[in-house]
Parts: structure tokens; C-alpha cells; sequence
């Protein structure tokens, strides 16, 4: 028996064509289907040994098994970025039938035009900026060598413990200085982008590197471009202050789909 | 994908598990087995040098997330 599974709503005035990439592991091949009004549910026929819900209770278990099928999902739906707008599903969207997948289509209409109307020729980037607590301290090492240099021979433990203070008390405030920079990068960031959304970035990554700002940006797919020339144009002011910033894009706008997201900054 | 830094599985399987427009199928994933996954994650994006926020309050999972931390990396997955 087979059952239906979604990928992505796409809107096209035209009819997409079936993208050139591996189908969901099991599924027999790519199909797209007409839900009207412009709107395409992009499928495949799953078998239902390989995705009910006992054999997903099972697969969930097993992140290689999940991160295949991750992977797959992203890489059809990422085909329909240049389409006018796509609404990726949720991994293991699945139906018993393509009428009941046209079907849940028409019943929540008016949420997904809403949805659509959000992301209408908008692309989502991800940037993340961290502070290198190391990148700081070697800005400053020929000066501090100097010093310890001079001082080594005729340093006292108390002399020592001085020292690390003023390190650590110098890291700190290198710190402060790239957080309040990412904060000020992100405001202006988010009023060049149709949305913005943060992550609460608390968790320190490595040893020596903190996540100062983990943000996803909505930006008409028109401006792209400048927008990452943007983006790049700002890391070099930021890399001043031990900030490094990581761009990765475009995304199917994942981040501006749920009916909690989405809101301009 | 383009961009400044390849975008890892693990932002992948983030994204298409946790986001996504959220259409009831016939199909229902127990919200259990999907903690499960991120429980994982979690573990596994602290041994691979990031850390999504973690809601999970279980203490037992934080200890062991700080002790994956510690650990040496095992980029397997």
C-alpha cells in the first residue's frame, strides 16, 4: 500500500516541473499535483512498510536513518526556490491518499494563502555571528608579549595572579564589546529584511567561542544580492571586535511559516 | 546551497523537523519520538562545536550534554 508524501506548496502561475533529484528513500519517483489557484503540492508515493507510523516510530529512533530523509525532503524542496513562493512541509507530512492531501489543502485555504502571501518572492538567509575569545586576545599579543617578556623574570605570584585578572577582566570586557556590536548589526540588519527572527543565543559553542547572535532573515529575492553584499560588507567591521559571521542560504523560509513566526522586526 | 559556510545536516534536520508548515496528516509522529530526535541533537551539536537552545528540563540530559561537551568530537552522524 502506498501513501502520499508532501514536500513542499508551491505557488507558480505555471506548472513546475519534476525536479531533477533523488525522491524520499523507498518513494518511486517525483510528481507534481495541481490543487488549483495556482498552487502545486509536490509528491511521492511512499511505501507504507518504510513510512507508517510504526515504521517511523522505529526510524525516529535512529538519526542516520532521519538525517537521510532530512536530507532528501530539503534538497526537493529546495529545487522550488526560484519558484514565486514554496511552503516547505514538515519532514513525514504524509497522506493515505492524494485526495486527502488536496483535500487538507482546501480546508486550511485561508492559512496557507496567508502563509504564501508572507513569503511571496522572499528568500530566507541565516546568519550567525560568534565572538572568538582567542581571535580577541591575538589582536592585542604584541603588546602583551612585550610586557610579559619584561616582566617574566621578576614576576610574584601576586604579580602573576594580576596578570590573569587583567586577561580575564580584558576578555570580558571584548565580550561586552561584541555583544553590543551584534546587537546593533541585527537591528540593522532586520530593518533591511521583509522579517527577522532570533534564537535566544545563549549557549557558548566551543571552548573560546561564543554564539552572540543566531538570526534567519526574510528578504525579497530581488535584493539577494545586496543583501549579502550587505552581510559581508559588516563582517569586515565586526571582525575588528573578535566577531565572526557565518551566512548560509537561500533557505526555504522555514523560519516564517509557523503561525508564530513571521513577524516583521 | 550557497552561502559563506555550508549549511550542516544538523540546521537541515532542525528546520524540516521543528519548522515547516504544520498540515495534520494522516500520519501523526508521537511528540515523544520527535523530543527523542532533538534530545539527540542536542547531544550531538555540542560534540560538533554548536548548541541549539535547549527546552528540555530534563536534569539528566543536561548533565549529559555538558559531559558530551568536554568530550572529543565525533562527527559521525
Amino acid at each position: 500500500m502506498k501513501l502520499t508524501y508532501v514536500y513542499c506548496i508551491v505557488r507558480s502561475a505555471r506548472r513546475p516541473s519534476v525536479p531533477r533529484v533523488p525522491p524520499m528513500p523507498g518513494a518511486d519517483g517525483i510528481r507534481v499535483m495541481s490543487a488549483g489557484g495556482g498552487l502545486w503540492l509536490i509528491v511521492s508515493d511512499v511505501p507504507v512498510q518504510e513510512y507508517g507510523e510504526d515504521a517511523l516510530s522505529r526510524g525516529l529512533h535512529d538519526l542516520q536513518w532521519v538525517g537521510r530523509r532530512a536530507m532528501a525532503h530539503e534538497a526537493v524542496i529546495e529545487r522550488f526556490l526560484k519558484a514565486r513562493a514554496v511552503l516547505p512541509m514538515k519532514l513525514f507530512t504524509l497522506f493515505t491518499s492524494d485526495e486527502r492531501a488536496l483535500n487538507h489543502v482546501k480546508r486550511h485555504s485561508r492559512r496557507i494563502e496567508r502563509v504564501l502571501a508572507r513569503v511571496d518572492r522572499q528568500l530566507e538567509w541565516g546568519v550567525r555571528l560568534t565572538f572568538d575569545e582567542r581571535a580577541g586576545k591575538s589582536a592585542d599579543d604584541g603588546a602583551s608579549k612585550a610586557r610579559s617578556a619584561k616582566a617574566a623574570r621578576a614576576e610574584t605570584g601576586v604579580g602573576y595572579l594580576s596578570r590573569k585578572k587583567d586577561l580575564r577582566d580584558h576578555t570580558r570586557l571584548r565580550l561586552a564589546q561584541a555583544r553590543s556590536a551584534g546587537e546593533r548589526w541585527y537591528r540593522v540588519m532586520s530593518r533591511q529584511a521583509t522579517a527577522a527572527n532570533r534564537r535566544k543565543a545563549l549557549e557558548q559553542t566551543e571552548h573560546g567561542s561564543r554564539l552572540i547572535v543566531d538570526a534567519a532573515f526574510l528578504v525579497p529575492a530581488r535584493r539577494s544580492t545586496a543583501f549579502r553584499a550587505e552581510v559581508r560588507r559588516h563582517a569586515r567591521d565586526l571582525s575588528a571586535a573578535g566577531v565572526a559571521v557565518a551566512l548560509t542560504g537561500p533557505w526555504p523560509p522555514y523560519n516564517f511559516v509557523s503561525s508564530s513566526s513571521g513577524r516583521s522586526s | 546551497m550557497l552561502g559563506d559556510e555550508d549549511a550542516s545536516l544538523l540546521d537541515i534536520v532542525d528546520n524540516v523537523l521543528n519548522k515547516g508548515v504544520v498540515i495534520t496528516g494522516d500520519i501523526t509522529i508521537a511528540l515523544a519520538q520527535v523530543d527523542l530526535i532533538y534530545a539527540r541533537l542536542s547531544l550531538l551539536l555540542c560534540a560538533a562545536d554548536r548548541v541549539l537552545p535547549s527546552e528540555d528540563p530534563d536534569p539528566m540530559l543536561r548533565r549529559r550534554a555538558r559531559r558530551a561537551r568536554r568530550a572529543p568530537a565525533n562527527r559521525g552522524a
